[in-house]
């Protein structure tokens, strides 16, 4: 290699690094945090792939319209512009943020005592931080390092003369020592640019059409009674107006059904009759008169009953004293 | 003998070879600043530290191209329905092709006198088909991944997805099914009767990162 292009090599190294220095120093020096925008919805103020500078402020120097970034609730740093400022009275702000780009604003708001507040940003520059920093750049990077120090440090006969002139040889082997121990002990510090998305969002509203209920079914059409011949006992029937329609009646010997003395469900699939007779009720038929009065209902998949009609259909039936002979007597109010 | 450095030796000293070749270790230093870029982003669960440009763009049904809008599903329907009996539709969401990756939450509101007796459900999937027991009750249900449970909707919004469990239409995922299930309980009471309401899902889709 000649001597002049290991002189160019030498004086880029050199600029590269004192940048790098320099940059850490800034950054470290004015509290500014560097950030990369990965997206772009701040756009067009700033655009996916700039790089902002911000600055650490209390929240209540926040006004509307700062651009801020706060880390949301799933890890994320986001830097949005400010809509909606909340001071609370400990000293904290709940900040609604939106994406320029945006239509509506995060779904997310931020509880902030301080915040980091974007002063300025670098179009485009965010590229070269990521180009940098991806596994290639490192790797270029890392060579860079060592080729600089090899061609720094090299013992050749180029370097003989100011090898001989004593002194500055451990000299620049210190400082070497030195300014590794530096880097090493500035790793940790505060200018590292950081990635911050500017997240996109987007909106849709589905409206459905009319969910109705039906209305509650209506007493049967009509009820009536029959005495079947050489039998002992009086059907009371009513019509199955609807397929969905259950039943459901009660039985009581007082017109009022107070206290009906047997009740109970139709499917909507079963029978649309009652038969009275000595048996069918429990051995409760000790009165002369009976009442017997049927709603429409609806029921649910277990066969339970849900809504009843408002009104009924109901027939009289008599039972003759000392024999079990029932006799179909008539409707009985509301009319049939 | 000791002498104050020239300016012309303080050139000398930079421009000696080690010792712009130790300023080249600075380059180091502007390196493992950016690691520490790489790591945050690994932190953030970020696919790796990549800018993106370009749009995000939920679409209903194929609708809705560009930012918000709003499309009415006349499907979603149900007419006298009787305690007991549910519905299920099926709502394909979809990402526009070459746009951001997102993540999609939803709330829901819902206006009618027949409001407060419903009950709404969200699924990740497909509705089934419609069947009819012997007692004509009508009953549906949805395939898939359940992201709530009878909900009731009113006017105040609803999560019906949470946005810390949102659908994600990331990578290559651009079509998703999204099923709604509306019941109304047998333990509806008579007021509910002949009564009607509609709902209104909002669907939030955001980058996902």
């Amino acid at each position: 290699m000649s001597r002049r292009v290991r002189e160019a090599v030498l004086w880029i190294g050199a600029v590269l690094g004192a940048f790098c220095l320099v940059w850490t120093a800034v950054m470290f020096a004015f509290g500014l945090t560097p950030l990369v925008f990965t997206s772009g919805s701040m756009e067009p103020a700033i655009a996916a792939g700039d790089l902002a500078f911000a600055t650490t402020v209390p929240a209540k120097e926040l006004s509307r319209g700062d651009v801020v970034s706060v880390i949301n609730d799933r890890g994320t740093r986001i830097t949005h512009r400010v809509t909606r400022v909340d001071r609370q009275d400990d000293g904290d702000a709940i900040l609604e943020l939106k994406g320029d780009a945006n239509a509506s604003p995060d779904q997310q708001a931020y509880r902030v005592f301080e915040v980091e507040r974007v002063s300025f940003a670098v179009p485009k520059a965010g590229y070269v931080i990521n180009l940098v920093g991806s596994p290639n750049g490192m790797f270029v990077g890392g060579l860079a390092v060592a080729g600089l120090l090899y061609l720094g440090f090299r013992r050749d006969d180029e370097d003989a003369p100011e090898r001989s002139s004593g002194s500055s040889g451990p000299a620049v082997r210190a400082v070497a020592v030195v300014g590794t121990v530096i880097t090493v002990g500035l790793l940790p510090t505060t200018g590292a640019p950081e990635s911050t998305a500017a997240a996109f969002s987007d909106t849709a509203q589905v409206t459905s059409g009319a969910v109705g209920a039906a209305a509650l079914p209506v007493r049967p059409a009509s009820i009536s009674c029959s005495e079947p011949l050489f039998s002992t006992s009086a059907v009371v029937s009513w019509s199955d107006d609807d397929s969905r329609h259950g039943y459901y009646y009660e039985i009581d010997n007082d017109a009022s059904f107070a206290s009906p003395e047997e009740r109970g469900t139709v499917q909507p699939t079963g029978s649309n009759s009652f038969t009275m007779n000595s048996s069918s009720a429990g051995g409760w038929f000790s009165s002369t008169t009976y009442y017997f009065r049927v709603y429409s209902t609806f029921v649910d998949a277990t066969g339970a009953r849900t809504w009843t009609s408002a009104s009924y259909r109901a027939f009289r039936v008599a039972r003759s004293i000392f024999s079990n002979n029932f006799t179909c007597e008539g409707g009985i109010s509301p009319v049939n | 003998m000791r002498r104050r450095p020239t300016p012309s030796r303080l050139v000398a000293v930079v421009a000696a070879p080690r010792t712009r070749a130790v300023m080249g270790l600075g380059i180091a230093l502007g390196l493992t600043s950016v690691t520490t870029l790489a790591y945050w982003t690994d932190e953030a669960a970020m696919a790796t530290g990549q800018i993106q440009s370009g749009s995000l763009d939920l679409l209903v049904d194929g609708q809705l191209s560009g930012q918000g809008g709003a499309v009415t599903r006349s499907a979603i329907s149900a007419s006298a329905m009787i305690p007991g009996e549910s519905f299920a539709f099926t709502v394909p969401v979809q990402r526009q092709a070459n746009t951001a990756g997102f993540a999609l939450s939803a709330t829901g509101t819902s206006s009618g006198a027949l409001a407060t007796h419903l009950q709404w459900s969200v699924f990740e999937g497909t509705a089934g088909t419609q069947t009819t027991n012997v007692n004509g009750l009508r009953s549906n249900t949805c395939g898939g991944t359940q992201l709530s449970s009878n909900v009731q909707l009113g006017a105040t919004p609803q999560s019906v997805i949470s946005a810390t469990s949102p659908v994600s239409l990331g990578g290559s995922t651009f079509n998703k099914n999204l099923c709604v299930r509306v019941t109304l309980p047998s333990t509806a009471s008579n007021a509910a009767q002949s009564a009607s309401a509609m709902a209104t899902l909002n669907l939030t889709a955001t980058q996902l990162l």
